[in-house]
């Protein structure tokens, strides 16, 4: 007979086996020593992860009192119920605020209506056209170097400014 | 109507048993903080999702909802919520979580024991610290089933290699197991 899976024998020292399934179990291991010592094994690793996991909360546990619960609780229904007040327009009937729209709406139509448009004023702004005439010599210094500045206005008048 | 005079109306129908909620928290609450507590590593949260599962409960029978299955309501719960607070806890921090529920009193060598434990179950699946915790807690491979989704049949194989990793984990980081 072969011998018995990892997951069965698991099975086996959990006592999750049906009768028939753990009276074969039962037979194999009576006759077959390397699967007594692998069950050995299972259970002596089962009972050490367990402890080891059981010592993560050693630590007794406080239950709080259910008031505390119940309390914080009223103050999640609060909040659920204001978060629908709010949500439904801050309570006014659905008349009001048709009424309360169209007032609005007619008050912004009329203000555009009577608002007294005028153009806006031309601009009284001088452009002038400007160029920069320069000839840069590398080797004199830049107090002797001499720039002419071309000025152009509106009307077609040209200076030159030095 | 004060609100202790409707938890001790509440009732449950569950193999025709008819117990109020305050019983109900007082004898699971116990039992689901220990599961919370290992799942997400720290005690605050863990009491948080403890009270959220219980005030979801309670909203449940007060709107008239009858849960049959309570353990497994409970359970499925409570994990569920530890595995959303594991996502917040992923997302909010790159480093490996080794949480300061770990390093709370005991001598020097238990809360390293206890920090070793820890990143060995933060490598597992969510699922398997799961199911690893429960087995832990002595539940039975069908509350195991019916609170993680696993088929009942396969709990004893995801089981059994579930114990592998973990055995691996703890020797790679040279716990001593035996």
């Amino acid at each position: 007979m072969n011998c018995i899976d990892k997951d069965i024998l698991q099975r086996y020292l959990d006592g999750e086996m049906d009768p028939d399934q753990k009276a074969q179990v039962d037979k194999h291991l009576k006759e077959c020593q390397p699967c007594r010592i692998q069950l050995e094994l299972l259970q002596t690793r089962a009972v050490h992860i367990k402890k080891a996991l059981k010592n993560l909360s050693d630590k007794e546990v406080v239950i709080p009192p259910l008031s505390s619960m119940v309390d914080g609780k009223r103050s999640v229904i609060e909040s659920k119920e204001l978060q629908h007040k709010n949500a439904s327009g801050n309570g006014w009937k659905p008349v009001t605020r048709l009424f309360y729209g169209i007032a609005v709406a007619c008050a912004i139509i009329l203000l555009f209506l009577y608002t007294p448009w005028t153009k806006p004023e031309e601009s009284q702004d001088v452009i002038q056209m400007q160029a920069v005439i320069q000839e840069v010599d590398a080797n004199r210094p830049y107090s002797e170097q001499e720039t002419v500045i071309t000025v152009i206005d509106p009307d077609g008048k040209v200076t030159y400014l030095k | 109507m004060s609100q202790n005079s409707l938890l001790l109306r509440l009732s449950i129908n569950a193999f025709n048993q008819l117990r109020t909620f305050e019983e109900i928290y007082t004898e699971n609450y116990a039992r689901l903080h220990n599961v919370a507590v290992k799942m997400v590593g720290d005690r605050e949260n863990a009491s948080d999702i403890v009270q959220e599962v219980f005030i979801g409960l309670y909203e449940k029978l007060s709107g008239g909802t009858v849960v049959l299955y309570l353990n497994t309501y409970l359970y499925r719960a409570t994990l569920n919520k530890c595995f959303d607070c594991m996502n917040r806890q992923k997302r909010y921090s790159t480093l490996e979580i080794v949480p300061e529920d770990s390093v709370e009193d005991g001598s020097l060598e238990s809360r390293e024991r206890k920090v070793v434990i820890r990143r060995a179950l933060s490598k597992l699946k969510p699922v398997e610290r799961a199911i690893l915790i429960m087995y832990s807690e002595d539940f039975s491979y069908k509350e195991i089933s019916d609170a993680t989704g696993i088929r009942f049949s396969s709990v004893g194989k995801t089981l059994a290699r579930t114990l592998d990793k973990m055995e691996n984990q703890l020797k790679s980081q040279r716990y001593e197991l035996y």
